[in-house]
């Protein structure tokens, strides 16, 4: 007989903890002894798309779950809402929406998340009672409009940790409002938020994490994003635009990941990253034409994707081992000048173990000619390529001036539409390439040089 | 005498089952019932824990070492549980859950417990009542009764094919 028969009820109560409302309510048909252990659960956890749409049973079910809590005296520490409300024809549900929150935030709750999956927000105003709630630790709001009218009163939000908001409708004093009424935030995240134009977080001396997405909203203004707080430990922006501050100190920052990010990078040069681990650059753009340096000493990974070659440079590190990986794509104009920036580049990452991924190219001219006496090939660990194979010849003569890879990614050939003949036929005459080069690259090289084939 | 450059101190730990485990104070201390053990200085022999039995503190220990090897990290603490558990079985599971609770360790409860009812998810009512060895003690009428007043919860379920 399996022990967990005997488990005793407050282990229960934790398993049922981590099930969906509808899951945990299911255990009360399995014996007499289950049949009530899921009411006592801390947390609630109800979504319209449970009840297939009808709203009516949806509605009495939370309004007799909420009443059974209250009249036991049970602590709801846990709210999560997925409705569906703000209709043009649907004027009864927010009454009903404010009636729960006003609720479950007397009943000592802590973590509040409220979905709407309403596309069209036009009638979803926040019900202004969600900032009453003192002891809310965690709020996330997903698709609804927070204005003048939601908090038009004082905001008490005081010992909020984590505020997490998605296609919410906000302008930037309300946002700047919440921010400065909750000092205690450790989480913050913004994604697609339309209106919002600035994003203020250098008040939140506490904040750990930081976390911007702008990338399902067409025709958006770009979002300032203001964050110099010490105390940050990770930014992931996915669009919007940093204004990095001359000389900034990220003394606590472990990962900075930039997708997509538009912005003037001259002062990152200047900012100190002690201990930063993970730098990850995603199709940004804002420092073509500059030299980047990063003073990151214990950088781990650095991952860069582009269609252009930057110039960039760590301090020396300290840590023994790092990667680099650059890729490359949409590069439409080969020349040898990018084949010697390509060079400078690998250079500055030499320290690293790198691997380069170049795709998706375009025409080339046949001869590319890299004669720069300063050219000597780096080596690269691992090399992936995807292009036309046409045009192979040409391009890995003047690769193979620039760098030395150890391993190449015959995978990276597979591109759609390339049947298995033409893959073989693409081995036969790049090792035939690979042997040829080999004997101009002279002997010393033979042993680093281990290929796949 | 003991070094100065702090040898790390071992505690011998033993199962139910009389089976004697050595493991590092650092790490057992995850364990608020073998910390308070060692705070109050009972920890200088053996330390006895009477429910648990020597197969699951093997992999208590396993987890405990695991866990305290890894830095102030919680996504690398977390993949480490869940590799760590994704291979357990249903009853190494129950008996880890019991053992976590009775060494008082949180993390290792939580992530057992969330573990558990990951398995259970969309399964049907006699599933769980198999693999969780309950005893239906409801007459058939109770038992529809309850179907009824929670009729919603039944949608998108495994049909029963033992009842």
């Amino acid at each position: 007989m399996c022990r967990i028969s005997m488990l005793p009820e407050h282990i229960m109560q934790r398993i049922l903890y981590f099930l969906s409302q509808k899951e945990a309510v299911r255990t009360s048909v399995l014996s007499k002894s289950w049949r009530s252990i899921w009411c006592t659960r801390p947390n609630l956890d109800f979504s319209i798309q449970a009840f297939e749409g009808n709203k009516q049973d949806f509605i009495t079910t939370v309004d007799n779950t909420l009443q059974r809590y209250l009249d036991q005296r049970l602590c709801i520490e846990e709210f999560s809402l997925r409705v569906s409300i703000g209709g043009d024809d649907d004027e009864e549900s927010m009454p009903t929406l404010e009636q729960w929150i006003t609720l479950v935030t007397n009943m000592g709750l802590k973590e509040l998340r409220l979905r709407n999956s309403m596309e069209d927000y036009k009638n979803n105003h926040l019900p202004p009672v969600v900032f009453d709630a003192e002891s809310l630790k965690y709020l996330h709001l997903d698709r609804f409009i927070v204005d003048q009218i939601t908090i038009r009163r004082i905001l008490l939000l005081k010992n909020l940790k984590s505020l997490d908001l998605q296609r919410v409708s906000i302008k930037d004093d309300i946002f700047k409002k919440i921010i400065l009424s909750c000092p205690l935030i450790e989480t913050l995240a913004v994604r697609n938020c339309r209106a919002l134009t600035t994003i203020d977080a250098t008040s939140l001396q506490n904040l750990k994490k930081f976390t911007f997405v702008n990338d399902n909203v067409p025709f958006v203004d770009d979002c300032r994003i203001k964050i110099h707080t010490h105390s940050l430990e990770v930014i992931n922006c996915n669009g919007g635009c940093i204004p990095f501050l001359r000389g900034a100190d990220f003394r606590n920052l472990t990962r900075l990941s930039m997708t997509g990010v538009v912005s003037r990078f001259d002062h990152l040069s200047t900012c100190k990253f002690p201990i930063l681990e993970i730098l990850i650059i995603f199709d940004c753009c804002g420092f073509e034409e500059i030299k980047l340096f990063i003073d990151a000493p214990k950088i781990n990974n650095f991952d860069y994707f582009g269609d252009f070659i930057p110039s960039i440079s760590f301090a020396t590190t300290s840590s023994s081992e790092w990667h680099s990986t650059i890729h490359l794509h949409s590069i439409n104009v080969f020349s040898s000048l990018w084949f010697v920036n390509l060079n400078e580049l690998l250079k500055s990452l030499s320290q690293s173990i790198i691997s380069l991924n170049i795709d998706q190219c375009y025409r080339i001219r046949e001869n590319i000619m890299v004669q720069d006496k300063n050219i000597k090939p780096v080596v690269v660990d691992s090399l992936g390529l995807r292009f036309d194979l046409s045009t192979i010849s040409s391009l890995m003569n003047a690769l193979f001036c620039v760098c030395r890879p150890r391993f190449i990614d015959d995978s990276f050939f597979c591109g759609s539409g390339w049947k298995m003949d033409h893959i073989n036929c693409l081995k036969n005459q790049l090792s035939q390439l690979w042997f040829r080069d080999l004997e101009e690259l002279r002997l010393e090289i033979h042993d680093k040089n281990k290929d796949e084939w | 005498m003991a070094a100065e450059t702090g040898t790390p101190t071992t505690l011998t730990l033993k199962s139910n089952d009389d089976e004697l485990f050595s493991v590092a104070e650092s790490a057992a201390i995850l364990s608020v019932t073998i910390r308070n053990m060692v705070e109050d200085g009972c920890a200088g022999g053996v330390i006895p824990l009477d429910n648990v039995d020597g197969k699951t503190l093997a992999s208590v220990i396993t987890y405990m070492n695991g866990i305290s090897a890894i830095p102030a990290d919680e996504e690398k603490k977390k993949s480490y549980r869940d590799k760590f558990l994704s291979d357990k079985d249903f009853e190494t599971l129950a008996d880890m859950v019991l053992a976590a609770n009775y060494l008082n360790m949180s993390c290792l409860m939580d992530a057992v417990s969330a573990k558990i009812a990951q398995v259970m998810e969309k399964k049907s009512v006699g599933w769980v009542r198999r693999k969780f060895g309950i005893e239906n003690d409801y007459t058939p009428e109770e038992e529809a009764a309850v179907k009824e007043e929670h009729k919603w919860t039944f949608e998108g379920v495994e049909t029963d094919d033992d009842n």
